[in-house]
């Protein structure tokens, strides 16, 4: 035994290999405990349980290293191949599981944090005992544990400053994937000599940095493949802007529309909802005229506040009278798309490309305050008030400014949630609607991607049904028409407070209906 | 956010310290130079111009504006105002980072009650306050909009400031015994702002000479958690803590008000409070804007003298290096009172008492540019006031920075539908401080964007990432302590029977005083109800 003297290549490697290993240890652990923190909220639980858990596997491993009695380099080749091979794929199969199988996710994730950690428990002794063959035991342990503990330092810092941010969970798993598989191959040629079954290392050693390779070079793919079982059909076009994540997906059921993954509409029902928004106020608008003609008393200025599709637009298009139509959508990357992207201007029939169209990108609060234009029709498309901000849109400020822009003889629709799913928001928006002194007439309609559907007419005449529709409508006739404005038991109208700016209760009261049902969309 | 962003952003507070060095801004607002002109004695030329007017104001804060508004509802428009700063509003004053409008002092005011006339007026005069179907209404828009207020607390944000969620039955227990206290105090007396509309009732007098915290050991209230509620309440609206304070200044916090709600309470304070963007400069400029005329701002006050015939005051601009006199009927006096003790020659007694008796808590004023909404713990979502719980700032002269009031934001009552950049504005009181002043003064800004940055990390650990800009703004003599005194309320009421003169007996009929004083001091603490109360009634008495 030696003691002291200058360090052999070996003994160098192992301890290089040392401080790799504890560094992808725990960039594997870290990675788990950062995507169980995101996919399944409560960050303290999550990273207390993965690293209990990670702790506990390396004591486990640590035990069995002991039933490790020959052949200890060809032991550790194999172990650290498994590492690089589980560890290094951890984020990545964690991610697509849980798109596909969101019900094992709990399972995968603590067996794979398991594996880890007890393959990780096992190297380190195999390295100390590889190592004891040259080194004497007070200068081995302290050697092998300065490394340990430098690779977790090390790692510690550069993954949440350098790695993540740079890389990403999956490319950051497979990078130390490689560099696990890199000492793999580093101790074939260090241990060349011990080696029985060289080739079948080699061998081994290279299909390890091949598939991690091929998997950090397509990890792009691995994430579109998890947002695709999200969405469940492929996605066919993607578009961040500053105020969302525009997802458009193709299926069996044609084209679907998701923002920020909530879905807008469905290309094979979307129909009901867009022609239920429009025709009750364009069709009516006319028949409540006295001595009106055909189309002579249509609508003739017309707004949509949201609804960037071009799908309300559509519908309002098909009628001839009408002379303008000012569309507001916040988002000049949603108007762009539904005006540029050819599968998607098929949609919406070219609508926004119409000369009668004008497009106003801006927040339609501001731009209610701003206009001096009174309208004969306002279609109000807004998302679903899932936030204070958004919350914003359906207070008494927000109809009141509404009010004064809606012509005396007008009517204003507003889109509002489910009154089946969330009754008391509904009511809410009516009562709100109320509250600033306009008629409130509302109605719902069946539209089956979203459930029945809840919207509500506002205006300073008492709304009268259409005696006439456009030709070429897929749900809407005469004779059905009046249905909609029924409300069954179960959907009937509830007392309600008035949603103000100061309290915004519709944000609380729509989170608590739809909590019930929806725990993710 | 893209969820690959969201994973990447995710992992940061794991380690989280950011380069702060990126971070610009400065000290911002006070011209310290201009106010310590008076301080270190420095000679003035000799008046070069005499101005004639009737009536000249010394003092563009709330106080002023109130005076000058007062005096145009009477039509006496032949006025000057004197102001040392280059912009009127005082403490309510507004400014802007990066575009984005911002407070540089006092943020809020609440729906004043019937004991605020005044107020209620010029809120009908803004059109901030209409009669609908015979009842009185708030302008929604500039109503505190909902979520008002959430406290970082035990690792979570909770609705409301009072600490509830995971405390014990003892502190339960005890926020209902304070709240009980609080309630018999409104049973016994009544709790006015403006507190010098009204005679003290012997209740009050015994309060206001009792310290806080004497108050509070005398009632068994130890608990921490309550102390700590009840200090930040103090500090947020005195400047000082509980052990600074009298206990007359911590009950009227609640009584005056809507009481102690102990748990289990509604989080919107009825009644609402008005807040808005750039703060109360929404008010002030509003004030000042129809008299741009007669304001003389970056003039500093140098001497008040009342002369038999009329007054005479002297002040200096050092921009033009040239001293002015104005000849007048009166002066108002709403400058500060130890300004004002100062600047008046041969100073009555009460003047000199006051100065004497009063003690100016200094403040600092953080705006904050943040370039994107801060990653936020679980809990309610961001709010208005945004104020984080500090387990070691609850006893004296632990808090060798000032402890910090939390954050509001200044876009809260925005209507955008997507939050995005905005400005924090935090504040510190260092009334408690020992030498805060001296502190508030000397510390470096880099110094002061560590510590805030630090305090505020506890809740937000990526705010130094998102941080680009920070603006200090500092006061000196922010604002009079109401400190226990034996005498009680304003034991140092000016000659003339101010009670009297609010109370609107003796208005018609012409006052002899030369100089009036109004100011927020001579109420004892700083509110804008004070200050525009005692200006307006200055305003509103004929002169000789």
């Amino acid at each position: 035994m030696k003691t002291n003297s200058t360090p052999q290549p070996v003994e160098v490697a192992l301890l290089a290999s040392v401080f790799v290993i504890a560094a992808c240890g725990l960039v594997y652990e870290l990675a788990a405990g950062a995507l169980a923190s995101y996919l399944l909220g409560d960050s303290v639980l999550q990273f207390s349980t993965v690293i209990g858990a990670y702790l506990f596997a390396m004591g486990v491993g640590s035990y069995l290293s002991r039933f490790f009695e020959r052949q200890l380099p060809a032991h550790f080749l194999r172990i650290e191949l498994l590492v690089a091979l589980v560890g290094g794929a951890l984020p990545a199969i964690l991610f697509i599981a849980n798109a596909y199988t969101p019900g094992s996710f709990r399972f995968l994730l603590y067996a794979m944090v398991f594996a880890v950690g007890a393959l990780v428990g096992l190297e380190i002794p195999l390295v100390m005992r590889i190592l004891k063959r040259d080194v004497a035991l007070k200068d081995l342990v302290s050697q092998v544990l300065t490394f340990d503990y430098l690779g977790a330092l090390a790692v510690s810092i550069a993954f949440p400053l350098l790695l993540v941010p740079q890389l990403g969970l999956i490319r950051t798993g497979l990078l130390f994937g490689l560099m696990n598989a890199a000492v793999a191959v580093w101790a074939l040629w260090l241990f060349r000599d011990e080696l029985r079954q060289f080739k079948a290392h080699a061998l081994a050693c290279a299909l390890s940095l091949v598939a991690l390779g091929a998997a950090f070079a397509g990890a792009e793919r691995i994430t579109t493949l998890a947002e695709d079982k999200f969405y469940q059909d492929r996605v066919v076009f993607t578009a961040a802007s500053p105020y969302q994540r525009i997802v458009v997906t193709q299926g069996r059921g044609g084209h679907r529309l998701f923002l920020n993954g909530n879905l807008q509409f469905a290309q094979t029902d979307e129909y009901r909802y867009h022609e239920a928004l429009v025709h009750p106020v364009m069709a009516a608008y006319a028949a409540g005229i006295v001595g009106n003609t055909a189309d002579g008393g249509a609508p003739k200025k017309v707004a949509v506040l949201g609804g960037g599709d071009g799908m309300a637009v559509r519908e309002i298009l098909k009628y001839p009278g009408v002379e303008s139509v000012t569309l507001v959508e916040l988002d000049p990357a949603m108007t762009r798309l539904f005006s540029e992207q050819p599968t998607l201007t098929q949609l919406n029939g070219e609508s926004l490309k119409s000369p009668k169209v004008k497009i106003i990108n801006t927040d339609a609060f501001q731009w209610l305050e701003k206009t001096t234009d009174t309208f004969d029709v306002i279609v109000v498309d807004f998302p679903d008030p899932t936030n204070f901000n958004i919350g914003k849109l359906y207070t008494n400020s927000f109809y009141a400014l509404l009010d004064q822009r809606l012509a005396a003889s007008g009517y204003a629709v507003i889109q509002t949630t489910s009154p089946l799913v969330a009754r008391q928001s509904f009511w809410t928006v009516v009562q709100t609607i109320e509250s600033v002194g306009l008629t409130a007439t509302p109605y719902h309609a069946n539209v089956p991607s979203f459930g029945e559907w809840g919207y509500i007419i506002a205006s300073h005449r008492p709304y009268r049904l259409p005696t006439a529709l456009p030709d070429g409508l897929r749900f809407l006739n005469l004779q059905t028409l009046p249905l909609l404005f029924d409300f069954s038991l179960d959907m009937a109208r509830v007392p309600a407070e008035v949603n103000r700016l100061s309290n915004q209760v519709l944000v609380t009261t729509y989170e608590a209906e739809w909590g019930k049902v929806v725990v993710r969309q | 956010m893209r969820r690959r962003n969201f994973l990447a952003s995710s992992a940061l507070p794991l380690l989280g310290c950011e380069k702060t060095s990126d971070i610009s801004g400065g000290f911002t607002g006070i011209a310290f130079e201009r106010g310590h002109w008076l301080r270190d004695g420095k000679a003035w030329p000799a008046p070069s111009v005499v101005h004639k007017t009737r009536v000249v104001i010394a003092g563009g804060g709330v106080a002023g504006l109130a005076a000058a508004r007062a005096l145009r509802l009477k039509g006496l428009d032949d006025f000057a105002l004197l102001e040392l700063e280059d912009e009127t509003g005082g403490n309510s004053r507004g400014g802007a980072v990066n575009g984005i409008a911002c407070p540089l002092g006092a943020h809020y005011l609440p729906v004043p009650s019937d004991d605020a006339p005044e107020v209620q007026d010029l809120l009908e005069e803004f059109g901030l306050r209409k009669r609908v179907a015979g009842r009185w209404e708030y302008d929604e828009r500039h109503l505190c909009h909902s979520p008002q207020e959430r406290l970082f607390f035990k690792g979570a944000w909770q609705n409301g400031l009072l600490p509830v969620q995971g405390v014990g039955a003892d502190t339960l227990a005890q926020y209902q015994k304070f709240a009980d206290l609080v309630a018999a105090a409104q049973m016994a007396a009544h709790w006015a702002i403006p507190a010098s509309n009204m005679p003290f009732a012997p209740v009050q007098q015994a309060l206001s000479a009792t310290p806080f915290i004497a108050y509070l050991d005398q009632n068994g209230l130890t608990d921490p958690h309550l102390r700590w509620y009840l200090d930040y309440c103090c500090r947020d609206d005195y400047g000082a803590g509980i052990t600074t304070v009298s206990a007359w200044a911590g009950i009227h916090y609640f009584a005056s008000r809507h009481g102690f709600h102990a748990p289990g309470r509604d989080d919107n304070e009825p009644g609402g409070l008005l807040t808005w963007p750039e703060g109360n400069a929404w008010l002030t400029r509003r004030l000042a804007a129809p008299i741009k005329d007669r304001l003389f701002t970056g003039w500093i006050v140098l001497r008040i003298a009342v002369l038999k015939h009329g007054v005479e005051v002297d002040a200096f601009n050092p921009a033009i290096q040239a001293t002015h006199r104005w000849l007048a009927e009166r002066c108002i006096n709403a400058l500060p009172v130890f300004i004002a003790a100062r600047v008046v020659d041969n100073p009555p007694d009460f003047l000199r008492q006051a100065a004497a008796a009063t003690r100016y808590a200094p403040w600092l004023v953080a705006n904050i540019h943040i370039k994107a909404p801060l990653q936020d713990r679980p809990g309610p979502a961001p709010s208005w006031d945004n104020l984080i719980y500090g387990e070691d700032d609850g006893e004296n002269g632990k808090r060798p920075n000032g402890a910090g009031l939390g954050y509001v934001d200044a876009m809260h009552q925005s209507l955008l539908p997507v939050p995005g950049a905005t400005v924090l504005t935090h504040y510190r009181a260092l009334g408690d401080v020992p030498n805060g002043r001296k502190l508030l003064m000397d510390t470096p800004w880099a110094h002061w964007r560590d510590v805030i940055l630090a305090d505020l990390a506890r809740a937000h650990p990526d705010i130094a990432s998102k941080t680009t800009r920070i603006d200090i703004t500092r006061y000196g003599h922010a604002m009079a302590v109401p400190l226990p005194v034996l005498n009680g309320q304003i034991g140092r009421l000016p000659s003339w029977d101010m009670r009297s003169l609010l109370l609107k007996q003796e208005q018609s009929r012409p006052a002899p005083e030369r100089q009036l004083f109004a100011h927020a001091d001579w109420a004892g603490y700083s509110i804008f109800e004070e200050a525009f109360s005692l200006g307006h009634a200055a305003g509103s008495i004929p002169p000789v």
